[in-house]
């Protein structure tokens, strides 16, 4: 009995309410459009195809410390703000929502030049430098879904949506 | 010989659960558990709190009082939940040839998933949408092609060890006493009632007894035997779900996959890997000599495979069994067995003041754990209210200080503050504090998740660890993607420090936490996976000579 | 180290040789000791050896009555090639190992090591009164420094004994997250060691030290900077073994690449491939440069070096020229989970980790010479020997290409 009424209950939604609320309801909040607003302020943004191509050689690194220990940036930059190469590879490129943390440690890149060390010294070929780049393009993707002058559209039904503060669940 | 109102046996999320919402109405209680906190079942599941979308059609009200109880969780542990958006990828029944069958069908999925939108609220989730194969694509390139769209929903993640210990750990600051590595070894009668139990602490070897009003058996796999022990029948139907972690988030967002017999297989992004899951036997085993078979894992990765091709080059890090305690019933596939709960009173079953919980939810925990106690609270006539929905639990208070600010105060990375900050929320604080007084604990144990000796020396300190594979569940230790070939080692220093163990026993620690390690890694070996085991083996086996005969070797 | 031993003793035979290298790899991650053979009873390094030989599918049993021989041949020729790290220990295979104090405060057998870790022998350090100090300077090392002493404590006992030294010499809240190879770099910048000698004084007094235990003596100089500690204190000096990321590992990596240099040695940085017929080319960027050689060396290592692969249906594959490599008498690591490839416990005995191509008595397959790792057949982290089974076989490959490259030259004069 109660299943017949559930499927009533979604018969009529399936023929008249979601046909109404369809045709009443602006693009912007449909589809894509909204699947992205409603998730990108927490830094859950897609990568591009070429990018998931390239992810699987992230993930060769087995923390023997080898790029750490040839990189000239270690012990020129302040500890707490770049460890070394390996963090990239080990912790930094796994998650988007991490990246929005790691604005300091991606902005140390900037001292990172022509120098090779890391990815040379490397036994199992990870492509560190695709890595720093890969980071550093997400993170300005996540800014840009995430600063104030992006358009958002408005909360569903005016209801204050409780934003999370970014990040993993924090 | 200590006297409670209530004693709580299993330390998985129903237990603690149950505990802390006792010593929280002012019962007198004690928590046991033979291992640790959710090392059985509730440190097994995929970490989710969802909201029922199942039980929309058969029981609304099921999934109404989900997703109530997803959004109280979210407010008592704002820090451990994180969104999880998932996509239903659909695809035809003929690859390439939609029928009006499969159109109706995503159509259908489209209708239902929007009756799901009026609980979301309930728990700060937001709309589904419904996208075309074009945007499913854009979102998500990963997904194979031939798909004709997609919907989409969201629910939430959560760590489930660190759950239970913060219940753990409130039930202990409301007054309860907390014993993990304690094994009930026989009840205690008076007559027929049962009034206490004998333990044994199986780290010490010390047995003591102790006396309480009301035993409540919330052992999971383990509830029928503790129950054989108060001669009382409590049957389940043990179902084995195995699950796989990847390296790193893979896919963009959780994805609903095919499996080869037609069940779903999610992907998960879930903190900084993806999990996989899950498989459902039955299992007629040992709930404590759990193993995964090649067969598991290659159903998991076909399954996924069949939406998302890419899972086939990705690093697999582990793979890890569980038993989920379902609710008993002769004759239905696993798939379609009840994810009820049923709370038994086993007074008509000759063993008045002995209670057992079995089946249910991760995410409907702490509904189960109100009503367990309603019941437990009435038969002790304590009319205290139930409040385990507004207290936070400890950390969940207010939120962390941003990450950048904790590493520039105190000189940590600001990846490490982010993860200590996950993990323990507003007293990541407190954790960062104990570097300042002691300053060799500032230094980071594990890179690959952010662990730093402070952490350690906290969980060490106030929330039960006694080993390193306890500091494991607790600080995702080893959980990253070198298994422990970094870190085994210094944790196992630090640990000695703390607890002035001998090199015996230290060297035993770390042996334990790479066991343990070793244990998922097995079956899923190959490709990185050796490389890693490789370098793992040689730093503790030929550099470290662990497990090399103790003792002088020369002549 | 396998490759450049091959390398090395090729060309003292007077072979053109040609090392083609994509990375550095399992050497670069060693401790800083060479491990040729051991065993339980402490027996010298030629018995341990034998036994190894009579264990099916090690190395050792490819080379029989060659096996002492090489032994002492790539003993001497480590020595030689490698001043810079003035190795210690064995000088025969007659010799028996050192032990060596471990990161984890256990003791390892090691037929050679690098000077200054050499000479921190436990052996002869238990035989009479002291007291050891194990220096703590920064980062996770400070706290494992502790557990190192405890364990040492037992092993040097009765006669003497270990005690932590706290040197106060990286005193900055961020010091706190160093690692040992940090260390090593600031240690080598002008003005730390005499700094480093100065804390090092005080704090040694206090523990009233008779030696010292340091994690690292830089990466540059090691012998110098023991050197001028020890005139500077007045105390035996010693470097810790290096778990990774290992600054003796590094070492040892560079110090390979200068005596190649030295050998005129070419090296190439590349992938190599097979191109058919036993020949070889090489991949570098878009280029793809085809090799004519009178005699191909395999060096590649295992699966940290890369020689070694298991793809994701379990297949183990050689992946340069593609020979038929086994584990356990398998081809694939699919069977799991699976007593004989893996066992249960990390510490257990794992064939699967010995995979590897079968070679002849020649140290052949197909035409190839191989040597190291990619053998297979000798379980990286136990007694049955790591770099010492690489150099070994290492120069036994080296020196029987070159006689076949010589042999293919002078037929190849003869026919002109």
């Amino acid at each position: 009995m109660k299943r017949f009424f559930a499927l009533l209950l979604l018969g009529l939604r399936a023929l008249l309410l979601h046909p109404l609320r369809q045709l009443f309801t602006p693009p912007e909040r449909k589809g894509k459009r909204r699947f992205l607003s409603n998730y990108a302020p927490e830094a859950l943004i897609p990568m591009s195809a070429e990018e998931r191509a390239g992810l699987s050689r992230f993930s060769g690194c087995v923390n023997c410390g080898l790029c750490d220990a040839v990189c000239p940036l270690v012990g020129r930059a302040p500890a707490e703000e770049w460890r070394g190469p390996s963090l990239f590879a080990l912790a930094y490129s796994r998650a988007t929502p991490e990246l929005p943390h790691l604005r300091v440690a991606i902005a140390a890149l900037d001292g990172c030049g022509p120098c090779r060390a890391c990815q040379d010294v490397c036994p199992r070929s990870v492509p560190l430098l695709d890595i720093f780049a890969f980071t550093r393009r997400k993170l300005e993707e996540v800014d840009a879904v995430r600063s104030p002058v992006a358009e958002l559209p408005a909360a569903e039904e005016g209801m204050e949506q409780a934003q999370p503060e970014p990040g993993l669940g924090t | 010989m200590r006297d409670y109102d209530l004693l709580v046996i299993g330390g998985g999320v129903n237990g603690t659960g149950i505990a802390r919402d006792a010593a929280m109405r002012g019962l007198k209680t004690l928590l046991v558990e033979k291992k640790d906190f959710a090392a059985g079942s509730s440190g097994a599941n995929s970490g989710m709190i969802h909201g029922g979308i199942r039980y929309l059609m058969t029981d609304p009200q099921v999934t109404r009082l989900s997703c109530l109880d997803s959004g109280y969780i979210q407010k008592i542990a704002p820090h451990l939940l994180f969104r999880i958006p998932f996509l239903y990828p659909v695809q035809p029944s003929r690859p390439g040839q939609p029928s009006l069958k499969d159109r109706a069908f995503l159509y259908g999925a489209d209708i239902y998933f929007e009756a799901y939108d009026r609980y979301q609220p309930l728990k700060n989730g937001k709309a589904h949408t419904r996208l075309t194969d074009e945007e499913l694509h854009e979102l998500e390139p990963g997904v194979v092609a031939g798909t004709m769209g997609a919907v989409t929903m969201d629910e939430y993640g959560i760590d489930p060890f660190r759950l239970c210990t913060l219940n753990a750990r409130s039930a202990k600051a409301h007054g309860a006493d907390v014993r993990n590595h304690t094994q009930v070894t026989r009840f205690v009668r008076d007559g027929a009632a049962v009034t206490g139990a004998e333990l044994l602490d199986l780290r010490s070897g010390k047995a003591d007894e102790v006396r309480a009003r009301v035993v409540f058996n919330a052992g999971g796999p383990w509830a029928p035997r503790i129950a054989a022990l108060a001669g009382v029948e409590v049957k389940i139907r043990p179902g084995k779900g195995v699950h796989v972690t990847l390296d790193r988030r893979l896919s963009n967002y959780g994805i609903i996959c095919k499996a080869i017999d037609g069940r779903d297989v999610f992907v998960m992004p879930h903190e900084d890997s993806s999990i996989i899951g899950t498989t459902d036997d039955d299992f007629y085993g040992d709930p404590d000599d759990l193993f995964v078979t090649q067969d598991e894992v290659q159903y998991l990765l076909q399954a996924v495979e069949h939406t998302f091709p890419a899972v086939r080059k990705a690093r697999v890090l582990r793979a890890w069994a569980g038993i989920r305690p379902t609710l008993y019933a002769y004759g239905p596939l696993e798939d379609a067995l009840s994810r009820d709960h049923a709370i038994y009173d086993h007074e008509k079953d000759g063993a008045p003041g002995f209670f057992s919980i079995v089946g249910g939810k991760l995410a409907s925990f702490r509904a189960m754990a109100e009503e367990a106690v309603d019941l437990v609270a009435r038969r002790l006539g304590n009319s205290a209210a139930c409040t385990t929905h507004r207290v936070p639990l400890p950390g969940g208070e207010a939120p962390a200080p941003p990450a950048e600010t904790l590493s520039r105060e105190h000189a940590v990375t600001a990846f490490a503050a982010a993860r200590i900050s996950y993990r323990h929320g507003a007293e990541a604080e407190e954790v960062l504090q104990l570097a300042e007084q002691e300053p060799e604990l500032r230094a980071m144990a594990c890179p690959c998740e952010g662990v730093a000796f402070a952490e350690l020396a906290f969980s060490l300190r106030n929330e039960f660890a006694e080993s390193l594979t306890d500091l494991r569940r607790r600080c995702r230790l080893a959980m990253g993607i070198c298994q422990g070939a970094r870190c085994a080692g210094p944790a196992a220093a630090l640990m000695s420090e703390e607890r002035l163990l001998s090199t015996q026993a230290a060297l035993a620690e770390a042996t334990a936490l790479l066991d343990e390690r070793w244990r998922g890694n097995r079956p899923v070996l190959s490709g990185e996976g050796l490389a890693q085991a490789e370098l793992l083996q040689g730093t503790y086996f030929t550099t470290g000579a662990l497990g090399s005969p103790r003792g002088k070797p020369w002549r | 180290m396998a490759g450049a031993c091959a390398a090395l003793a090729a060309r003292e035979a007077g072979a053109d040789t040609l090392l083609v290298s994509r990375a550095p790899g399992a050497t670069a991650m060693s401790s800083g000791a060479f491990d040729f053979a051991s065993s339980e009873d402490d027996a010298p390094l030629a018995e341990a050896a034998r036994r190894l030989g009579r264990r099916a599918g090690h190395p050792y049993a490819l080379l029989g009555e060659d096996l002492i021989p090489s032994i002492d041949a790539a003993i001497d020729l480590l020595r030689r090639s490698l001043p810079g790290l003035r190795l210690e220990g064995a000088r025969t295979a007659a010799d028996r190992n050192l032990w060596l104090a471990t990161p984890l405060g256990l003791s390892k057998p090691a037929a050679l090591a690098q000077g200054p870790i050499a000479a921190g022998d436990l052996r002869s350090l238990s035989t009479r009164e002291g007291r050891l100090g194990v220096v703590a300077l920064a980062g996770t090392q400070v706290v494992e420094a502790r557990l190192v002493a405890k364990g040492l404590s037992e092993l040097l006992a009765p006669l003497a004994g270990a005690v932590v030294v706290a040197a106060d010499l990286y005193r900055q809240r961020a010091d706190a997250l160093r690692t040992v190879p940090e260390i090593a770099h600031d240690l080598d910048r002008p003005g730390r060691r005499a700094e480093l000698i100065e804390s090092l004084g005080r704090a040694a007094a206090v523990a009233h030290a008779t030696a010292l235990l340091l994690p690292t003596l830089g990466l540059a100089d090691p012998v110098g900077a023991r050197a001028e500690m020890e005139r500077a204190l007045g105390l035996p000096v010693f470097e810790a073994l290096g778990a990774p990321p290992s600054v003796p590992g590094l070492r040892l990596q560079r110090a390979l690449s200068e005596a190649l240099d030295k050998a005129g040695v070419r090296v190439l940085q590349g992938i190599a491939e097979g191109a058919g017929d036993g020949q070889v080319q090489i991949v570098r960027g878009v280029e793809c440069q085809p090799v004519r050689a009178g005699a191909v060396v395999l060096a590649s290592g295992r699966f940290l070096g890369g020689g070694i692969r298991c793809e994701t249906d379990g297949r183990l594959r050689e992946t340069v020229l593609d020979l038929p490599v086994r584990a356990a008498g398998r081809s694939t690591l699919a069977a799991l989970p699976n007593e004989d490839l893996f066992a249960q416990r990390a510490g257990g005995r794992h064939a699967g980790l010995m995979a590897g191509v079968e070679a002849d008595s020649d140290l052949r397959s197909g035409s190839a010479f191989l040597c190291g790792a990619v053998l297979g057949g000798f379980d990286p982290a136990r007694e049955a020997g790591g770099l010492g089974v690489c150099a070994v076989t290492g120069l036994v490959a080296g020196e029987r290409a070159a006689r076949q490259a010589g042999r293919v030259a002078s037929s190849a004069e003869a026919r002109r």
